[in-house]
């Protein structure tokens, strides 16, 4: 058991986060956001490891034979799928705000708030 | 059973086959295609509502693929997924099933753009809000999370040839998708810690040991992630950029659903997975404070804008603060406070949001200042809108009053009617002020809307219902659904049974152990105490009497100019609560951090 994992999904985490506050374009903010979410990937799959372990595949093997947690990888996988959904939508959201307003800077586009 | 899941899988199978199907026929198939859909959801979420009901436990538990747990009594364990569902919860999916059936006949006639995509959305959406309230499972939560959040956005954005529903969307979508963040990390550390992943298995682990800082984290984020959508400050932003855009149907479907759905979420996650490990008291401050902090943002908003759609989104905002001082009392009255709440407020707010929706569809305009004067002929109308703002003020008998009043003695603290009133007084103010412009043409136009650097309409407007139809016949499926949502809004105020009953469900959902056992060990849970919440009295009929009667005082004043007085002396306090509301997606992302971070800070303090 190593602590890597998880120091790398914090930083994943919080590094993505940080690039959509501060960050001055909504397509960059779009990959922040999918930033921070690979931190979630890495902490899942972290949790799952297991030292020595195979991938849960059992059709050659043993079924007693050690392998890393094959349920973090379905949930892992379950939200690459989410993930994807929800980022190809606000891309495209983006390009929309870009074609109407000619500006993708978050501090430029003002039409809502107050 | 069956129930449970044909009442998810009907409207996302037909969400998917009128996607499939929906660019070869004919709008006027698509309209019944959808409503069939929405209907059949209705009949069968009532069926499972009554099935709930009828069964002793007040539970229907569904294994899928029969993985029904083995082991002995105490520590049954399952790797299958679970439908639990409790009267809570088949109450809220039966509110969205009506409510989208509703909205989808209003939309008949007043949507005219919505192309093949609109239907599909409107059912996947529902489907999402249904899954999200019958589970037991805390991942499948996280996924009808984001079912309801991508369908949402989508539906925010839908009119995406003007600018604003783009933006809106965006910032919809990108505070959301850091909720989602948060729930899914919460979910790892507690599977890390649990190896489970329903609410029943994590909940009983957790039970087995003392709090730590793991489990405060996972809290602050699952919650966290939750409150983005109950929409309580400063998790809130979202929302009056996003329904100030979005259609009116897909208004209504978030002020009315999704908010109160995201509160009872909040409710059923603490109670079934942290309850055993962190007690009540860790959570009833901080929420309670939440909330109390939410309802007057939210009411101080509400009052200054003037466009239409966003003085209703704050004012469902400054509600949302209320369920969730209900959630934050920590009692099965206070669970029954914000039911009948919740149900209440989406009678009249459904109701608000569709009468907004004949003004738009009738002059393409949703501005209070390009409005003034121009429902003079509107009897109906004008009337349903002066209804609709007494309700949002808690005129008696209407539901949300009845929830307001009940809300305020489950919390116990004696000043809390005193900011309920305030909330009451303000959202309605709101609403009346803008009747009087509207309706009777009194008073000065309202002021521009500041919310807009530019134009006050954008030119599009007109495309949500295309083009202003100023003189024609108000028609009955735009009219039938406001009285049908306004008569629900009363009886859930005038039915004894209803609050009683409503204090069961929250004793059910409150349960822990007995959920556990039923769902983990097949055993039926010992009986709950017979809950009598306290209804009208005399003495509550008086106290409600007071905040309608301040906001017609309220909006006596605003009309005759007293209001612009009083807003340039505070001028300055007004002008940072509105600048917090950028309208920047950094700035709303930055706000969510800080929010998760003062919550776990705050329970750290208590629960460690």
């Amino acid at each position: 058991m190593t602590i890597l994992p998880y120091l790398v999904a914090a930083f994943l985490l919080l590094a993505g986060l940080a690039g959509a506050v501060i960050s001055r374009d909504l397509i960059r903010t779009i990959v922040a956001l999918s930033v921070a979410q690979s931190g979630t990937y890495v902490l899942l799959l972290g949790i799952g490891w297991r030292r020595g372990g195979s991938a849960p595949v059992f059709a050659d093997v043993d079924p007693g034979t050690r392998t890393v947690d094959p349920i973090v990888q379905a949930l892992c996988l379950t939200d690459v799928v989410v993930g994807a959904t929800v980022l190809s939508l606000l891309l495209a959201l983006a390009v929309k705000v870009h074609q109407s307003s000619g500006s993708r800077d978050p501090d430029a586009l003002t039409e809502l708030g107050g | 059973m069956v129930v449970t899941v044909a009442a998810i899988v009907v409207p996302l199978g037909a969400g998917a086959i009128l996607t499939g199907i929906g660019r070869w026929i004919p709008r006027v198939l698509l309209d019944i295609g959808a409503l069939a859909a929405a209907l059949a959801t209705t009949v069968l979420t009532l069926l499972l509502l009554l099935e709930v009901q009828d069964s002793p436990s007040s539970r229907v538990v569904t294994w899928l693929g029969n993985w029904t747990p083995t082991g002995p009594p105490g520590q049954g364990f399952s790797v299958g997924i679970v439908l639990a569902v409790d009267p809570l919860g088949a109450a809220m999916a039966l509110l969205s099933a009506v409510l989208m059936t509703l909205v989808l006949v209003y939309s008949w006639h007043h949507f005219t753009v919505s192309g093949p995509a609109f239907h599909a959305l409107m059912l996947l959406l529902l489907a999402g809000l249904v899954g999200f309230s019958v589970t037991g499972d805390l991942f499948s939560l996280f996924i009808f999370f984001e079912l309801t959040s991508t369908t949402a956005y989508a539906l925010t954005g839908y009119l995406t040839a003007q600018d604003q529903p783009s933006q809106g969307a965006l910032t919809f979508g990108a505070t959301t998708t850091v909720a989602g963040v948060f729930i899914l990390t919460g979910i790892s550390l507690l599977y890390a810690r649990t190896d489970a992943l329903g609410l029943a298995p994590i909940g009983r682990a957790l039970a087995a040991r003392p709090p730590d800082v793991l489990v405060v984290a996972a809290f602050v984020l699952v919650i966290g992630g939750l409150l983005v959508k109950s929409a309580v400050v400063p998790f809130h932003f979202w929302t009056a950029d996003a329904e100030a855009v979005a259609p009116t149907p897909v208004c209504v479907m978030l002020s009315c659903s999704l908010l109160a759905l995201a509160s009872v979420a909040v409710a059923r996650v603490y109670w079934t997975v942290f309850s055993g490990s962190l007690t009540p008291d860790t959570i009833r401050g901080p929420l309670i404070g939440i909330g109390v902090l939410t309802g007057l943002v939210g009411g101080v908003m509400s009052v200054l804008q003037h466009h239409l759609k966003r003085m209703l989104a704050f004012a469902t905002v400054a509600h949302g603060g209320l369920f969730l001082v209900g959630v934050g009392a920590v009692a099965p009255a206070g669970l029954a406070g914000t039911t009948v709440d919740a149900l209440g407020h989406a009678g009249v707010e459904g109701a608000l949001f569709c009468l907004v929706g004949i003004l738009l569809h009738r002059y393409a305009s949703i501005s209070e200042h390009v409005l003034h004067g121009k429902g003079r002929n509107l009897e109906i109308t004008g009337g349903l809108v002066v209804l609709g703002g007494l309700g949002l003020a808690g005129l008696p008998p209407f539901g949300t009053g009845l929830g307001k009043t009940i809300t305020e003695h489950a919390a116990g603290a004696h000043w809390l009617p005193v900011i309920g009133t305030t909330i009451g007084a303000l959202t309605g103010s709101a609403v009346l002020r803008m009747w009087a412009r509207v309706f009777l043409g009194v008073g000065r136009p309202a002021p521009e809307d500041q919310s807009s650097r530019h134009s006050e309409e954008p030119a599009d407007r007109a495309r949500e219902t295309g083009g202003p139809h100023p003189g024609e016949r108000l028609s009955a499926t735009m009219l039938v659904p406001v009285i049908l949502l306004l008569v629900g809004a009363l009886v859930i105020g005038l039915v004894p049974a209803l609050r009683n009953w409503a204090a069961h469900a929250g004793a059910v959902l409150m349960d822990r152990p007995g959920f556990a056992g039923e769902v983990l060990d097949g055993v039926a849970p010992a009986p709950l105490p017979v809950e009598h919440v306290e209804g009208w009295t005399v003495e509550r009929v008086l106290i409600g009497l007071i905040a309608p009667a301040l906001a017609v005082v309220v909006a006596v004043a605003a009309v005759r100019g007293v209001g612009r007085a009083m807003e340039s002396r505070l001028a300055a306090p007004l002008r940072i609560v509105r600048g917090l509301h950028s309208g920047h997606v950094g700035d709303y992302i930055a706000w969510q951090i800080v929010g998760a971070a003062l919550l776990g800070g705050i329970v750290v303090l208590t629960a460690l």
